[in-house]
């Protein structure tokens, strides 16, 4: 969009950092799934902080590439790690939700610990690269996904937030 | 500022009327709180809830398309936060998922992903691409150690007291500051109420999976999720400790008609049963694709209005301009009449110049 008043990412200046307690204010699991996602979320960060692994964490984030691309990579690969170790047990509602739950709580370790610079929009990237690489490993593809969307927010969003 | 809408004709006009307002919601923002919004935000969630039921209830042949729609659900659950994060990101994608899964209740009710997730099967999706090179930690071989048994036997104080350690000890090669680790690192990270509830026993769980709650490979395991998948399984009658959605045969379709009888009582809900009524042309309207047809109405009306307006100053203009030629091509022109001003303050009944006239002297 060239011309439109609210433009690619033109949004609120940074500032205020997108942390883990405004997303998990944000994510309404209904209750009989809340179980199942905490459970998912605690199991990824042990994938994410345990002896084991950790290190395999910190190496993908020193990869070269953009932070929010390895970011959204590499959560989309650990909840795809988690659902095979369980065996396909996990409730698929949850894997999205906690997968965005991860990000941020990845991201916090990243400012805190000062690895990297990360912004708000390294995290918007991340999700959006989970995202749709979780949908394609169901065979939703990109493409479709974008096609989807685009269609129905034409129909049902203003041009300045749409396409 | 209201963000409460009486309709979703109101919302799209308004939208329409102010394309800039509140930069986290209202109509300019693309919010639509409308009674005809929650209504359909019920109806498709209801809906996913019911399909998800029918298909795993008849079988495994359905279950693909189960796994693939019950997924996207998840998206639904996250809409807020992709909405927040979209907005202050300025990430495009993520507000359309936030607002799309805010509408709709779920991408998985457009229907148009049918073809797509036909092929995609809950177990053969992964197995195959974990081991992709889009996924991370497992490319080359790298993987973290799966999570064993013996391994999710063990205590979860000291899993959370060795991740403390190591990511002190991380933080502190790096320089971060690890001064009062409690708030910094894995620690820090450690949701309290998560962490309490998976060190309590849940309801019917063995001493193993109440130590080891977090680990997904044994948790889960116990449950009967994975019977979902199977022709004669259940799907959601156990998918685990402390999930005890109700079997589809044994009443969630029921319940869920149940509440929308419920919600569409007057007794019950006066206020759903007025909001329904008042709105359910809307909604027949917006289900059979009339949206569209109205919008194009809408702008064609705009448009008329503006014209018709522009060509009524117009001709206001053209008024007063002919008016003020008119009157200076009459200053300008000798008459030969003069005007008695004694006779032209007084009431002239006859005419507004007949009276004032009288030949000149």
């Amino acid at each position: 969009m060239a011309n439109g008043l609210i433009q690619e990412k033109m949004a609120r200046p940074e500032g205020d950092d997108i942390d883990t307690e405004t997303i998990k204010k944000n994510i309404k699991m209904p209750p009989e799934l809340q179980e199942a996602y905490e459970r998912v979320v605690i199991a990824g960060m042990k994938v994410m902080f345990s002896k084991e692994s950790h290190k395999l964490m910190l190496d993908e984030l020193q990869k070269e590439g953009p932070l929010g691309q390895k970011l959204g990579m590499g959560i989309a690969g650990l909840m795809l790690l988690l659902i095979k170790e369980s065996n396909g047990t996990i409730p698929p509602e949850v894997i999205i939700p906690a997968g965005i739950n991860l990000i941020t709580r990845a991201a916090d370790f990243i400012r805190k610990s000062k690895l990297e610079k990360i912004t708000n929009a390294d995290i918007g990237d991340a999700m959006e690269v989970m995202i749709t690489t979780l949908l394609q490993k169901f065979g939703v593809e990109p493409e479709k996904l974008a096609q989807m969307l685009d269609q129905f927010s034409n129909e049902n969003i203003p041009a300045e937030m749409g396409a | 500022m209201s963000k409460i809408y009486l309709s979703r004709s109101i919302s799209r006009t308004l939208s329409a009327d102010h394309p800039v307002g509140d930069p986290t919601g209202g109509a300019a923002y693309g919010e639509k709180n409308d009674p005809v919004s929650a209504v359909l935000s019920v109806a498709s969630m209801a809906g996913t809830y019911g399909a998800a039921a029918a298909a795993a209830g008849a079988g495994a042949g359905i279950g693909a398309t189960f796994s693939a729609m019950t997924i996207m659900q998840g998206l639904t659950f996250a809409g807020g936060a992709l909405s927040l994060v979209g907005n202050v990101t300025g990430n495009k994608t993520l507000s359309k998922i936030g607002m799309v899964t805010g509408i709709v209740g779920g991408l998985g009710q457009m229907g148009a992903f049918g073809e797509g997730v036909q092929g995609a099967k809950w177990g053969d999706s992964f197995s195959s691409t974990v081991d992709d090179s889009a996924v991370n930690y497992t490319s080359a071989g790298k993987g973290p150690a799966p999570l064993k048994g013996s391994q999710a036997a063990g205590n979860l104080a000291d899993d959370v007291a060795a991740q403390t350690k190591i990511t002190e000890a991380n933080m502190a090669a790096r320089g971060g500051n690890v001064s009062g680790a409690s708030g910094q690192g894995a620690a820090g990270y450690a949701p309290k109420g998560a962490a309490s509830s998976v060190t309590s026993p849940p309801p019917n769980a063995s001493g193993a999976q109440a130590s080891a709650g977090y680990d997904a490979s044994s948790s889960y395991t116990k449950g009967a999720y994975n019977q979902s998948l199977s022709p004669t399984g259940p799907a959601f009658s156990d998918v685990g400790p402390g999930y005890t959605a109700p079997a589809p045969e044994s009443g969630f379709l029921s319940e869920a008609w149940q509440g929308t009888k419920d919600f569409l009582n007057p007794v019950k809900n006066p206020y759903g049963a007025l909001a329904v009524g008042q709105i359910a042309a809307p909604i027949a309207d917006y289900l059979s694709g009339k949206t569209d047809a109205e919008i194009a109405a809408l702008e064609a009306q705009t448009g008329y209005a503006d014209a018709n307006a522009l060509r009524i100053q117009e001709e206001i203009a053209r008024e007063k301009r002919r008016r003020e030629n008119l009157n200076a091509g009459y200053a300008q022109v000798n008459t030969g009449i003069n005007v008695n001003p004694a006779v032209l303050g007084q009431a002239q009944a006859g005419g507004l110049i007949s009276g004032a006239m009288q030949p000149a002297a």
